[in-house]
């Protein structure tokens, strides 16, 4: 089987269907072989040894995890004393190993399954699936009100000049407000609870939506307007039965990135007033050492990510069969 | 000019005298006073229309020839309202022109069909929107489907016609609003030959057999010819009219009409005013470009 194909170096060629499925498969493949590389072979990195037998170094514990130097500064210790006295001593031993926050790709692989199956350390907190859900509520209700007040304040500028120079010049401005930098505000005004959360998400997003949602909206052929112009279409009815449906194809993949986006905002929101969902459960892992969870629940948000873009493409091509084929 | 040494005297035979006479009077469907238009373009003024004057009658077939940048597009979208004119006045059936309306349909070159609805609710789109209630736009627009022969394709989307069909999509649903001027701006221009010759055939059966003035803007004589009662010939930079012919061709036009003296002549005729003859290049500069070309010395020289 030949792997490499001809397509693969001509210039915007599509693939064959084996090589996409190869690639595909390898691009997932070779940050995960890496990964594994650095983790299972041991003169690879590993700067750290795990000790198996403490010997005569009497802060050593058996599992405890000490930079390679001091490990070896230790044993020189105790060969210098043993040819200065002649005693036997006992040697400490140990595996070389990789820093706690580089869990190997087995160990994140169980975490991925204990996270849901571990119960909350004490009985007030939420359980893993829990703070997921919540951190998902989060982001559907700040992406919702930004879509609510974006898409139309969006469709309006992109339809008419004069909405355009009314709403663009301050959205332009309010984007480069880093969203996060409204936390404290949004902590006294709206409380410590979700409400600041949600309101994090917005800002966040919305005003990247009404820009998007213009630009979008802007780059709907002239054609059909005018030809809607001159069957007697005009004013909101235009708006209502040429440009939004003309436009909707092309603002739904809008809306996927920008779903991405509000999926960054999440952690610094959810960091605000009392910190919670997913963000919560990722600093109480980290503050246990339990990294294997930390990279669990990070790999989680990906994986929800890219499933509920994929979800949403698979529906968008169910719902406008008609886009991309004119 | 006087008519008696016009070149395209000898052809007209009373016959067709005697339409175009007739055509005349009748009450005017469109007409175009003294209208001015230019666009700015890197801070020069280019005029495109300088003082357009012309008048058509209602069932007229007027197409509109000219050098490319005379106007003719600027023209029809004018008519259509969907440019602002700077000065003259325009008139359909005694109504000013001010903005776009039902009353003036409009045929793209780009067929501009709306991609999201079937060919039926492409069609129906204008119905409905003049007030006409679900049931009978449903009605009336398979009325017209059924005229171009699209029936079984009622139910499809434009991304799965060919262009011919899409452009017939297009011309029925600019009549179904029943305008009292068609216009048409290059609409088979993206068309192949074989096909533009057959939907040519389609536009000049349904123009028979309803009452619609249609004003066609074409850059292909044999087009022109073919089509019109009358073509108005434009001038470019500025444009200005500078002919109407009356087409020396008896009706209705068959497709051997085509090769008949009188449209040979006419082609002529009108070649020599879009396309006035330009001096020759000098023979020995071209020489000297070819020169720079290297030629295989293998390959024996033939000439």
């Amino acid at each position: 089987m030949a792997i490499f194909s001809k397509s693969w170096t001509t210039p915007r060629v599509e693939l064959d269907k084996r090589s996409r499925i190869w690639l595909t498969f390898a691009s997932f493949a070779i940050p995960i072989l890496l990964w594994s590389i650095v983790s299972y072979v041991p003169f690879i990195w590993h700067p750290q040894v795990e000790i198996t037998d403490p010997g005569d170094v009497s802060y050593f514990r058996e599992g405890t995890l000490i930079d390679k130097d001091i490990y070896q500064r230790e044993v020189d210790k105790i060969l210098v004393k043993q040819a200065e006295t002649d005693k036997t001593v006992h040697l400490p031993q140990g595996e070389p190993a990789n820093p706690v926050y580089l869990p190997a790709p087995h160990e994140v692989a169980t975490a991925l399954y204990t996270a849901f199956t571990t119960p909350p350390k004490r009985s007030n907190e939420p359980w893993f699936h829990e703070s997921l859900g919540h951190s998902i509520q989060i982001i559907a209700w700040g992406f919702f009100w930004s879509m609510v007040f974006g898409l139309p304040l969006g469709l309006l500028a992109g339809t008419y000049d004069s909405a355009s120079r009314l709403i663009e010049p301050f959205t332009e401005f309010f984007r480069y407000l880093p969203a996060p930098a409204f936390g404290a505000l949004a902590v006294a005004i709206l409380g410590i609870y979700d409400a600041p959360k949600i309101s994090i998400i917005f800002i966040g997003t919305f005003f990247q939506m009404v820009l998007i949602s213009a630009n979008t909206t802007r780059k709907l052929n002239m054609a059909l307007i005018e030809a809607s112009l001159t069957l007697g279409c005009k004013g909101m009815s235009m708006i209502r039965q040429v440009i939004i449906p003309c436009v909707l194809p092309d603002l739904f993949r809008d809306m996927r990135i920008l779903l991405g986006w509000a999926w960054t905002y999440l952690i610094v929101a959810e960091l605000i007033g009392t910190s919670s969902g997913i963000t919560w459960f990722i600093t109480q892992q980290a503050r246990y050492k339990n990294f294997d969870n930390v990279f669990a629940a990070i790999l989680i948000i990906g994986f929800i990510g890219i499933t509920t873009d994929m979800i949403l493409a698979r529906i968008g091509k169910r719902l406008f069969p008609w886009h991309g084929s004119h | 000019m006087t008519q008696s040494n016009h070149p395209l005297e000898k052809w007209q035979t009373p016959a067709i005298k005697d339409r175009n006479q007739r055509i005349t009077e009748r009450p005017k469907a469109l007409e175009i006073n003294a209208l001015e238009k230019s666009f700015e373009h890197k801070g020069k003024t280019n005029k495109v229309l300088d003082g357009i004057d012309f008048t058509a009658y209602k069932r007229e077939f007027v197409c509109v020839v000219g050098p490319s940048g005379c106007g003719k597009s600027t023209l029809a979208r004018l008519i259509a309202g969907l440019e602002t004119k700077e000065a003259g006045e325009i008139y359909v059936e005694d109504t000013a022109v001010v903005e776009p309306g039902p009353d003036r349909g409009m045929v793209f070159q780009s067929y501009s069909l709306f991609p999201w609805m079937s060919v039926k609710e492409n069609v129906m789109f204008g119905l409905t929107q003049s007030g006409m209630s679900k049931n009978s736009a449903e009605t009336e627009a398979l009325q017209w489907i059924d005229l171009v022969g699209l029936e079984k394709f009622s139910e499809a989307y434009p991304h799965q016609l060919s262009g011919g069909m899409k452009q017939r999509v297009a011309i029925i649903r600019a009549l179904a609003n029943q305008p009292k001027v068609l216009l048409m701006d290059e609409p088979f221009a993206a068309l192949d030959p074989q096909n533009r010759m057959r939907m040519q055939q389609y536009l000049l059966e349904i123009w028979q057999n309803i009452d619609i003035t249609i004003f066609f803007i074409t850059h292909d004589l044999d087009e022109a010819i073919y089509l019109a009662d009358r073509i108005l010939v434009l001038d470019a930079n500025p444009g200005r009219v500078h002919e109407v012919v009356n087409v020396p061709l008896p009706r209705p036009r068959q497709e051997d009409t085509l090769l008949s003296p009188a449209f040979m002549a006419t082609k002529e005729y009108l070649e020599s005013l879009v396309h006035p003859p330009q001096p020759e290049m000098d023979f020995e500069e071209k020489l000297s470009m070819v020169r720079l070309v290297p030629v295989n010395a293998e390959v024996p020289d033939i000439f």
